[in-house]
């Protein structure tokens, strides 16, 4: 008797991780709404690297004989207030809205996560204290702790993502000390102390592979409430300065100008809007690809482009497994 | 239930407690001697002394602490850099337009999300449904403060129907005052209200798919009668935690939405006070803030707990 799936055969042998990896990625991809979060933020991320290649202008080069020019000409969304280049500013301002989203979601991920699995391991007295500490942080609107940061820090990139980053971990510390109260329960865990394992090997080796997707999951979601936050705390002026571009700031310069050049406030919403959006789409492709069932589903589906070519129509509901050749015999 | 609230309300006062430590000991994280940075940056060496001596700054650190919030508790809020008088007669003014802001904001968010959440789940039409939710994904993505911008481009600076910015109270000229409140409430309401249509239609669909509802509409009863008496109460429970938790979003989103509309309330003091290094303020302001966080949070506590006496009950446990 053999049970085979056919598609996966070959490749079994070669190792599971990297195969894993490509059928999350692939599920990903496989979703319209995936697609778009992936390319949008692929681009992004690009136009940030490469903009000192892609901008026509410096963002920050002045022109003084070109204040506030409409949309037109040399200069495709106009200029502003001090004569520079907006589509350049829109360009550079990429940069610290990734930079930020990025050290907010790594930093509050990173302690969120630390504490939570401290609290859910070790229960008593420290689950109490760090998860009262939790709720303290989670009590400050976000914008206040940015506030505070600043106040200590000084304005800039990092205090926002700093504060962003601890202002989130809440979120991040609950959640993983609920997943982790979860897994002590499994039976492996269990299996794990009695064979005498120390609490790092079982949190390292058995918890946090476990618990691992729900916070990739979580990062995704929080990133996008990070974007939106520091472009809050910029345009408030506290994170990135002028002359240095950043998309909140320019709304905060195009405030004063609303009724000369609308295309000035209205290009930095747009764009952060488009990302932020991108962002959400991405996360909730990723929580579909990261469950186990529905991504079976979708790499079962056949592809978009496949059904187009009308290779799509060879079966209805998507089968759990496979089989071919299976013999049964009857016992005896 | 006089437990919990004895028990959700001691945990209040710790974090209020916890939070107010933090606020006292920001000053004396920023770098530098604290004496002259709450003298002011020109103050002469005299009054950097005076200073030292008026705040303890030269004591241990708790008494520190005690002299400071001590003196909050009699009234006396400390004196602005910036103005050179006391803090209060800078808060003062500026209560009524964030109150104004606010409460006008978080009742009409309420609504809209309520309805354009209903108006979601209950018909149970795919079209209206998919509108809804993709018109709340969009105002969930774009920034309070740009929708401001955009809703100021279009209504004040275009069409002018209404005021680009600033409040006078509708008490004294109801007329403009009301005008002048109609964009940020619009805002609000559309930009809170939208995200939480959400969680409001998730909830509703989870009751309406429930088995105690499909038992009441088999018995007889008629749909609006399931919805009131049968679905309703249940699908507040969630409603209800994540209001509490949009309130203070709101609040922070206050803070930036004041700035958009030159609104002279409690948000705009307190972003020009971190700019003008107007610690004192800052301070008070932020434990304003941060005290009426801690009771909006602990009301919503109770009064999910008065929709859901489950919810009581299993913390005597």
């Amino acid at each position: 008797m053999s049970v085979q799936t056919p598609s996966r055969s070959s490749e079994e042998g070669a190792g599971h991780r990297p195969r894993t990896a490509r059928d999350i990625a692939a599920a990903v991809l496989r979703q319209p709404a995936g697609a778009i979060g992936t390319v949008i933020i692929l681009a992004i991320v690009l136009i940030a690297v490469l903009a000192p290649l892609i901008a026509p202008y410096s963002p920050t080069a002045t022109d003084p004989n070109l204040v506030l020019s409409g949309p037109g000409g040399a200069h495709p969304f106009g200029t502003d207030d001090a004569g520079r280049d907006v589509l350049s500013r829109l360009i550079f301002g990429a940069r610290p809205a990734l930079m930020v989203g990025t050290l907010s979601v790594l930093v509050g991920g990173a302690v969120g996560i630390g504490f939570g699995v401290l609290a859910g391991y070790s229960r008593g007295a420290v689950e109490s204290i760090v998860m009262r500490i939790s709720d303290v942080v989670f009590a400050f609107p976000l914008v206040l702790i940015g506030i505070c940061a600043v106040i200590v820090l000084g304005p800039g990139v990092l205090s926002v993502g700093l504060a962003v980053g601890i202002g989130v971990a809440p979120m991040f510390a609950r959640l993983a000390r609920a997943e982790v109260l979860r897994e002590m329960n499994r039976d492996y865990v269990k299996a794990a102390r009695g064979m005498g394992g120390t609490p790092w090997w079982i949190v390292l080796r058995h918890v946090m592979p476990n618990i691992g997707t729900t916070m990739i999951v979580q990062m995704a979601t929080v990133m996008s409430s990070a974007i939106v936050i520091a472009s809050a705390l910029d345009f408030l002026g506290l994170g990135t300065q002028p002359p240095a571009a950043s998309w909140g700031n320019m709304l905060q310069a195009s405030r004063q100008y609303l009724g000369q050049s609308p295309v000035f406030a209205i290009a930095p919403g747009v764009v952060l809007t488009i990302f932020v959006l991108a962002v959400n789409l991405f996360a909730a492709a990723l929580t579909n690809a990261l469950n186990p069932r529905i991504r079976t589903k979708l790499l079962r589906a056949r592809g978009f482009l496949a059904r187009l070519r009308g290779q799509g129509r060879t079966g209805g509901t998507p089968a759990l497994v496979q089989a071919e050749s299976v013999t049964m015999r009857e016992a005896e | 239930m006089t437990r919990f609230l004895a028990r959700r309300g001691l945990q209040s006062l710790l974090t209020l407690f916890v939070a107010s430590v933090v606020v006292f000991g920001l000053l004396r994280l920023i770098p530098g001697d604290p004496a002259i940075i709450l003298a002011g940056a020109d103050a002469t060496p005299a009054t950097i002394q005076a200073t030292r001596v008026q705040f303890g700054l030269d004591r241990n650190i708790a008494v520190q602490y005690w002299t400071w919030i001590s003196a909050l508790f009699h009234g006396n809020l400390g004196t602005s850099f910036s103005s050179r008088g006391p803090v209060s007669e800078l808060i003062g003014p500026a209560v009524m337009p964030t109150l104004f802001m606010v409460l006008g904001g978080v009742l009409l968010a309420i609504v809209v999300a309520l309805a354009l959440g209903i108006g979601a789940a209950v018909p149970r039409r795919r079209g209206v449904d998919a509108g809804l939710t993709a018109f709340a994904s969009v105002l969930y993505g774009a920034p309070i403060f740009w929708l401001a911008l955009l809703a100021i481009l279009l209504f004040a600076v275009e069409l002018r129907w209404f005021p680009v910015g600033g409040f006078v109270s509708p008490f004294q000229d109801p007329a403009f005052g009301l005008s002048s409140l109609v964009l940020p409430w619009a805002v609000l309401a559309l930009a809170v209200g939208g995200s939480l249509s959400r969680f409001v239609r998730a909830a509703f669909i989870e009751e309406l798919e429930s088995d105690h509802v499909r038992l009441a509409r088999a018995k007889g009863a008629s749909a609006w009668r399931a919805i009131r008496k049968h679905v309703f109460r249940n699908a507040m429970v969630p409603v209800v935690t994540v209001f509490g938790v949009a309130f203070a979003t709101l609040l922070g989103g206050a803070v930036v939405l004041e700035t958009v509309f030159t609104w002279p309330g409690l948000g705009s003091l307190m972003i020009n006070s971190v700019n003008s290094r107007d610690y004192p303020t800052v301070q008070v302001l932020l434990l304003i803030y941060v005290v009426t966080f801690v009771v909006i949070n602990f009301l919503t506590d109770i009064s999910y707990s008065l929709i859901d006496p489950r919810i009581r009950l299993s913390e005597r446990a």
